[in-house]
């Protein structure tokens, strides 16, 4: 049996004409399939009615208030690794682009040695100044030396403590946050 | 309302926390009631009614006045839930969980009615979960928000026919999940009967 167009009638409504209401109740009377649905359709429509609108929690406010502070501050953090990302990307291209522009200028073979050079200049220097280091503790007194080392041992110790704190501080506001 | 709406967005517009706080008192039960019923889930949908809230603060600039403001926020809530439920693609909806109530209000149901709400509202929630999320959406906005096909249509970035022919699906499919709910005892007693009867 063909169920148009009492089906949509059932389900989306009649457009009001006494006309469509009577033939629709005919219908009704003789198809099963469309009588089942109108009382289906019917109950759930009473359903979705009678469901009231959910209130939202009594301390959504404040939770808006304290949300939109870590909202923002999520904001910044993000703006911020945009930017770095950005900034690095740049130099990365503009790296790029010297690179681009200079090397055909140098054979691959010049770049190494120049590379290799440069590393043994610094090792070498490096060493010159490990080597004066050692001959000034050699020449100076002891108690000079004694001195630089409290300073570097205090410097050392300052470090720590700081460091240390640091730490401290940022678990102690962890747990606060938590 | 809607000059005190337009004032609230204006003052919120230039950076008044104050002022879009009282929009978010304004629409959180709106807002809260779309994600709810979307999610199924009351922890989720707190979560989705406050994501919203900030994705209207931050686009407010965007908002246009010739809109209204709740049409605004409901279409952001009803995208940003259509969303999660296509990431998440599990069960949506917990029995045990449900909205907390607020005792205090005179208005608020006795524990007898309000168990009997909560499983009416599970077996709501059951039906309209069967539908896929954009329907759900359009329905929830047609039976609680009241809204026209035409403002369906807009929150969803859909076509007016689109949004009957989805209404008219999800009426089909809710009412035959009725009847089947309702043929289902009958046909699982029969099963067990015993023949001789």
């Amino acid at each position: 049996m063909n169920h148009q167009p009492y089906e949509t009638w059932i389900l989306d409504g009649l457009s009001g004409t006494p006309v469509e209401k009577e033939q629709l109740n005919k219908h009704l009377e003789v198809c099963p399939h469309c009588a089942n649905l109108q009382r289906s359709w019917l109950e759930a429509h009473h359903q979705l009615r009678s469901a009231p609108i959910t209130k939202a929690p009594k301390n959504f406010i404040s939770m808006w208030q304290n949300n939109l502070v870590l909202f923002k501050e999520k904001q910044k953090r993000k703006q911020a690794r945009t930017l770095l990302a950005s900034f690095i990307g740049g130099a990365l291209v503009a790296l790029i682009a010297l690179s681009a522009i200079l090397l055909p200028k140098f054979s691959l073979i010049s770049v190494i040695v120049m590379v290799t050079s440069s590393v043994v200049r610094f090792m070498e220097s490096v060493k010159q100044i490990w080597t004066l280091i050692l001959s000034l503790v050699k020449v100076a007194p002891t108690t000079t030396l004694l001195v630089i080392g409290a300073m570097l041992g205090g410097w050392v110790l300052l470090a720590v403590v700081a460091w240390g704190v640091s730490v401290w501080k940022v678990s102690v506001k962890k747990v606060v946050a938590k | 309302m809607v000059n005190i709406d337009r004032e609230w967005i204006d003052k919120a517009c230039l950076g008044d926390e104050e002022a879009f706080t009282k929009l978010v008192e304004t629409y959180q039960n709106p807002v809260y009631n779309m994600c709810y019923r979307m999610l199924g889930e009351a922890g989720a949908a707190e979560d989705a009614a406050q994501e919203t809230f900030w994705r209207a603060y931050q686009n407010l600039k965007r908002y246009d006045p010739q809109r209204s403001f709740i049409t605004w926020i409901l279409s952001i809530a009803a995208h940003y839930c259509i969303d999660q439920q296509r990431k998440r693609r599990i069960p949506l909806f917990e029995l045990d969980e449900f909205p907390d109530f607020d005792l205090g209000d005179p208005g608020v149901p006795t524990p007898e009615k309000q168990i009997s709400l909560n499983e009416e509202d599970s077996a709501l929630h059951k039906l309209i979960n069967t539908l896929q999320p954009v329907d759900r959406a359009a329905v929830i906005m047609r039976y609680w928000h009241e809204c026209s096909e035409e403002e369906i249509s807009e929150m969803l970035d859909l076509s007016v026919s689109a949004v009957k022919s989805r209404l008219h699906r999800s009426r089909k499919q809710l009412a035959n999940l009725i009847t089947d709910s309702t043929i289902s005892p009958e046909k699982e007693r029969r099963k067990n009967e015993s023949p001789a009867l």
